[in-house]
């Protein structure tokens, strides 16, 4: 019995909530076709009664002009109304067209309208059903549940032929029409049932339109639409070739057997093949193959399945062609497309937006399919007329050549659905560039220098930045006009570009700045424009003098500017900066000197100072952030261990990463070892580390952060993960090991069963609120969400990162259309090992123990057993809060395991250990 | 009054508003830095004498808030004292809080609260979400994504 239920639902998945929809959706297309299969038969038998074979491509080309006429019609006044009354609307004049013709039957040209009408009968009818259920069902329901309702239909045409089969000789052929009739009736209430079951979108308006003119169904809208969907248009490229090869197969068929029967038997032929072989084949393939086909292989190779298998299969008509070939063909094409194809099909449309979907697809599924059979038609009396005169094996070249489009069409379908779903899954990233405009008139440089001169200052430096480079204007004028400007930012950018300019107008200037701040004796350097003395030292005839006396001046903003004007020349700054001068700053009680004394070192280039060493331990942080910024620019490794040290310096912290990667990969390998080295590293110290390596976007930075994937501690884990997929954004060209990944992946996975396990025995104890138990539980549960985060991690080391963030962020709102569009992404994106895994856990996680048992072998255990497999885990917390757990709830048969952890060098564990060993002890 | 380990901690720091959404992991490691403190009867939890000194959580026992010199209310265990003016910059303090019989507190040292967020960005990050959506609860326009100028 398990195995039977486990057997159905891996056939048709139906989950809780969804079984009156679902139900519903199945007898209201199973009635559709029921009374479709009684209404062909009798239209069929009543025109070839009336009519000869080679009627039939005439009658192609009616029913498609017919079928165009009224499709445009349809999707016109559909379009203004909601699905809903849509529907009824439908179903009511059904009703009544069947009524009039049962009534009006005896004349020869009703056979016409009944033929034509049937043949719009069948394909409004279903591509309601369709619509209907494609608003009932999201994209990931309908992967599931499509199957079923497509079984519906088979079963619906077996059930419509064999009634007929068995009613006509009781009521005959015309009369069928009234129990068609009372079979629509069935189908609306059926469809009311589903529809009762909607939210929202059956009432919505048909289109979803915004306003009255969208809502207006035009050509224009339709060709804008397929003009800006490319989806659209290989959804109509692929209904094209399929329903011409279809033309063609049947035309086959009916040729040959009309060759080889006559009269009765030709019917009772026709009957026996449609009614038993093709139904028949059809419910197995939608029985044991649709659902399996679609979820293992998706959307785009499922599509692939029936123009190949015809094309093969029309290698028989080639070769022997007759019955039994014209049968096989026509069984194979007609079975895989109203199984694996339709599904397929119905499916093909669910990334579009569900407005444009219910505005095109009504008229795309009539028109395009009748069309396409009229194209047939004429396709027919051309190559079996005159000038080509085909027969059945020339017909077969051309089946097989128009398969090859078909082929076409469906490979790029699956690329164009996959394309699709990213679209909707809304990655919204904002990419604002700062574009720099390349100004040439006049009215532009006027507008600029009057923003330069502005009051706002960063507008003031952009505009500066950006006559700079203007070609042929001359900007010296405006520094020499700006250079008095109050702003700092405004300043200093004057007096950069004047010192890239070698421009000496404002050296006067620059030097009354100096003296001002040496005379007022400013002491912070952000109050002061360092950039003056840079400039004054640039363009000065006299830098040495300049350099040594604003060096002594003892004003750390005019030493700095000093220092900075210096950078670029270690020989003077060699010459001008003394041991004594170094210790004097490196010792004083000011920290802005002690600042000084690291940026000094800078500037000179010293390799392994006892002074900067020093520097690092500073107490306050500016010196010791100076003193890496200094070890960066050295690059010497003497300093590579206080710069480490420096990032357990939470006020440090940034300058030491930034120093720290500004060696570049060489360091890569020192840094793993600090990143691997749990036993004595600081764990707040090593999860720094990442932070260092992803702004080194070399392959030794991804190699170091592999090499730590593994890591005990989760945060640490976690920090490794963000900084490789933060360098896979950065630095694309890396490389990421595809192996190494996968093991990753599983080890993860693994642990998340383990852990869901171990979280379904704990649930099974009512734990009191504000309990260990509780907060355990708890515990558990948010660490199930991490590792699902990890997990997606690891997938954005593989596939294309953004998606699969905007992936996981979609899913964290479960039962939208994000989320179920988000499914889809994966489901088409990820290799089958990992599909397999991670989408039972996000699609269906209460079967999750499930397929933790099936895929890792990990079985839900005891509650002691849970809890010695929390408190042997490599996680501090989890085993603090099993160990509280224990306590809480009295197991006295895990004192061993309490008295092991009491031992525990983690001082978090022995204490509470020691705590649950005196909760036990009081029994 | 027994000695509080790290579980006890985080299940009395779960009650805190402040922390509220916060994965109990991420608040494991606020309990690592919060300290137990015991005050006899009359001694001053919050003291007006001195500088504002964290966030103090009554685990067990009872305080008198004050303004001034009057009696506004009295708390017991659960109750947070100075939780946002963790965040603020007043001094002196305006409310202060006396300790009504012995009381046990949890208290979470600002210089160590502060080092800890720089620390761990994941509680930074936690803690922002959480100020964020208290503000949209408070005013619903409050954070909506405002257009580029």
């Amino acid at each position: 019995m398990k195995h039977l239920s486990k057997l159905w639902r891996q056939m048709f998945d139906i989950r809780r909530g969804e079984h009156v929809r679902t139900w519903a959706m199945f007898s209201y297309l199973f009635a559709v076709l029921m009374a479709y299969y009684i209404v062909k038969p009798v239209s069929r038998a009543m025109f070839l009664t009336k009519f000869d074979v080679d009627k039939l491509p005439a009658l192609y080309i009616v029913i498609a002009i017919a079928g165009g006429i009224f499709a445009y019609l349809y999707s016109k006044i559909a379009t203004k109304t909601s699905l809903k009354t849509a529907v009824l609307w439908t179903m009511l004049l059904s009703v009544i067209s069947l009524l009039l013709m049962w009534k009006f039957i005896y004349f020869p040209w009703m056979i016409y309208v009944l033929n034509i009408w049937v043949s719009l009968f069948s394909i409004i009818l279903v591509s309601q059903g369709w619509l209907v259920a494609g608003n009932i069902f999201n994209a990931r329901e309908a992967k599931r549940l499509y199957p079923l309702l497509g079984m519906s239909m088979v079963l619906g045409a077996a059930s419509g032929g064999e009634f007929t089969n068995r009613v006509v000789r009781l009521v005959g052929t015309h009369n069928l029409l009234l129990a068609c009739v009372v079979i629509v009736v069935l189908a609306y209430v059926a469809f009311r049932v589903a529809a009762a079951q909607s939210s929202d979108g059956l009432a919505q308006h048909f289109a979803g339109a915004e306003s009255e003119e969208d809502a207006n169904f035009s050509f224009s809208g339709i060709l804008r639409d397929l003009a800006r969907f490319r989806h659209l248009q290989v959804i109509v490229g692929l209904m094209v070739a399929m329903y011409v090869v279809d033309t063609l197969v049947e035309y086959q068929l009916q040729f040959v057997a009309s060759q080889a029967y006559h009269g009765d038997k030709l019917t009772a032929f026709f009957g026996q093949f449609y009614g038993l072989y093709l139904n028949g084949i059809e419910a197995v393939f939608q029985l044991f193959l649709t659902a399996v086909v679609i979820r293992r292989f998706g959307v785009g190779y499922t599509l692939q399945i029936a123009p190949v298998t015809v094309a093969l299969s029309s290698l028989a008509t080639v070769f022997a062609p007759g019955v039994v070939s014209g049968s096989i063909v026509r069984l194979t094409e007609a079975s895989t497309r109203y199984t694996l194809n339709r599904t397929g099909m119905e499916l093909l449309y669910m990334p579009l937006p569900r407005e444009l979907r219910n505005r095109v697809k009504a008229f795309i599924d009539i028109a395009v399919d009748r069309l396409s059979r009229g194209l047939g038609g004429v396709l027919l009396l051309v190559l079996t007329g005159g000038m080509f005169h085909l027969k059945i094996r020339g017909l077969s070249l051309v089946v097989m050549g128009f398969c090859v489009a078909w082929a076409i069409f469906a490979w790029l379908a699956r690329n164009e659905y996959v394309a699709s779903v990213r679209r909707r899954l809304d990655t919204r990233s904002v990419d604002l560039h700062l574009e720099r405009i390349t100004v040439t008139d006049a009215h532009t440089i006027a507008l600029l220098e009057s923003t330069a001169a502005g009051d706002n200052s960063r507008q003031a430096v952009y505009a500066l930045t950006t006559l700079s480079e203007a070609p042929g204007y001359d900007i010296r004028p405006l520094l020499k006009s700006l250079a008095g400007n109050p702003a700092h930012e405004v300043q200093d950018k004057v007096y950069e570009l004047a010192a890239a300019l070698k421009f000496d107008g404002l050296l006067d200037q620059a030097l009354g700045q100096i003296q001002e701040v040496v005379q007022g004796e400013t002491q912070t350097v952000e109050d002061t424009p360092h950039a003056a003395v840079t400039y004054a030292l640039s363009v000065s005839n006299q830098r040495n003098t300049l350099a040594a006396e604003l060096l002594n001046s003892r004003t750390p903003a005019i030493v700095y500017g000093t220092l900075e004007g210096l950078r670029n020349d270690a020989a003077l700054a060699k010459q001008l900066i003394s041991p004594e001068w170094l210790a004097d700053m490196a010792d004083s009680p000011n920290w802005r000197y002690r600042a000084l004394a690291a940026k000094a070192i800078e500037v000179i280039g010293g390799e392994d100072t006892e002074i900067l060493h020093r520097l690092f331990e500073d107490r306050h942080p500016e010196p010791a952030k100076a003193a890496c910024r200094a070890a960066a620019a050295i690059q010497s490794r003497w300093y590579l261990s206080d710069l480490i040290r420096a990032l357990g310096r939470p006020a440090v912290r940034g300058t030491a990463v930034d120093s720290l990667a500004a060696y570049g990969p060489a360091i890569c390998g020192s840094l793993s070892d600090v990143l691997l080295d749990e036993a004595v590293a600081p764990t707040r110290l090593r999860l720094q580390i990442p932070r260092v390596l992803k702004k080194i976007p070399h392959q030794r930075s991804v190699d170091a952060l592999f090499s730590a994937l593994g890591q005990k501690n989760l945060t640490v884990r976690g920090w490794v993960l963000r900084a490789l997929n933060s360098l896979r954004e950065t630095a694309p060209e890396l490389h990421f090991d595809h192996t190494a990944l996968t093991e990753h992946f599983l080890s993860e996975a693994r642990y998340y069963f383990q852990l869901n396990a171990a979280l379904q025995t704990l649930r099974r104890h009512d734990a009191a609120p504000q309990t260990a138990t509780d907060l355990l539980i708890r515990s558990v549960e948010s660490d199930l969400g991490e590792s699902l985060a990890r997990l997606f991690q690891l997938l954005g080391l593989r596939y294309p990162a953004k998606e699969i963030r905007a992936t996981y962020r979609a899913l964290s709102r479960p039962n939208t259309e994000e989320a179920a569009a988000a499914m889809e992404f994966l489901d088409s994106t990820l290799e089958p090992g990992m599909k397999r895994i991670l989408l039972p856990l996000l699609d269906a996680p209460e079967y999750a123990l499930d397929r933790g048992r099936e895929l890792f072998g990990v079985e839900p255990t005891s509650l002691e057993d849970s809890l010695r497999t929390l408190i042997r885990s490599g996680d501090p917390w989890l085993r603090v809060c099993a160990l509280a757990a224990i306590a809480d709830l009295k197991l006295q048969t895990l004192s061993p395991e309490i008295a092991e952890a009491a031992a525990d060098e983690d001082e978090r564990i022995s204490e509470v250990a020691r705590f649950a060993e005196g909760a036990l002890s009081l029994g | 009054m027994a000695i509080l380990n790290v579980v006890e901690k985080v299940i009395v720091l779960e009650a805190v508003e402040m922390f509220q959404g916060m994965p109990p992991r991420q608040l494991a490691r606020i309990a690592a830095i919060a300290k137990e403190i015991r005050f006899a009867p009359g001694e001053f939890i919050l003291d007006p004498a001195q500088h504002r000194s964290g966030l103090h959580v009554i685990v067990d026992g009872a305080a008198e808030l004050r303004h001034g010199n009057e009696p506004v209310s009295k708390v017991g265990n659960g109750h947070v004292l100075g939780m946002w003016s963790i965040f603020e910059d007043t001094d002196p303090m305006h409310i202060t809080a006396m300790a009504l019989e012995q009381t046990q507190v949890l208290q979470i040292n600002e210089e160590d609260f502060f080092e800890l967020l720089s620390d761990d960005v994941d509680i930074t990050s936690t803690m922002f979400s959480s100020l964020v959506k208290r503000l949209r609860a408070v005013s619903p326009g409050a954070g909506a994504e405002v257009p580029h100028g």
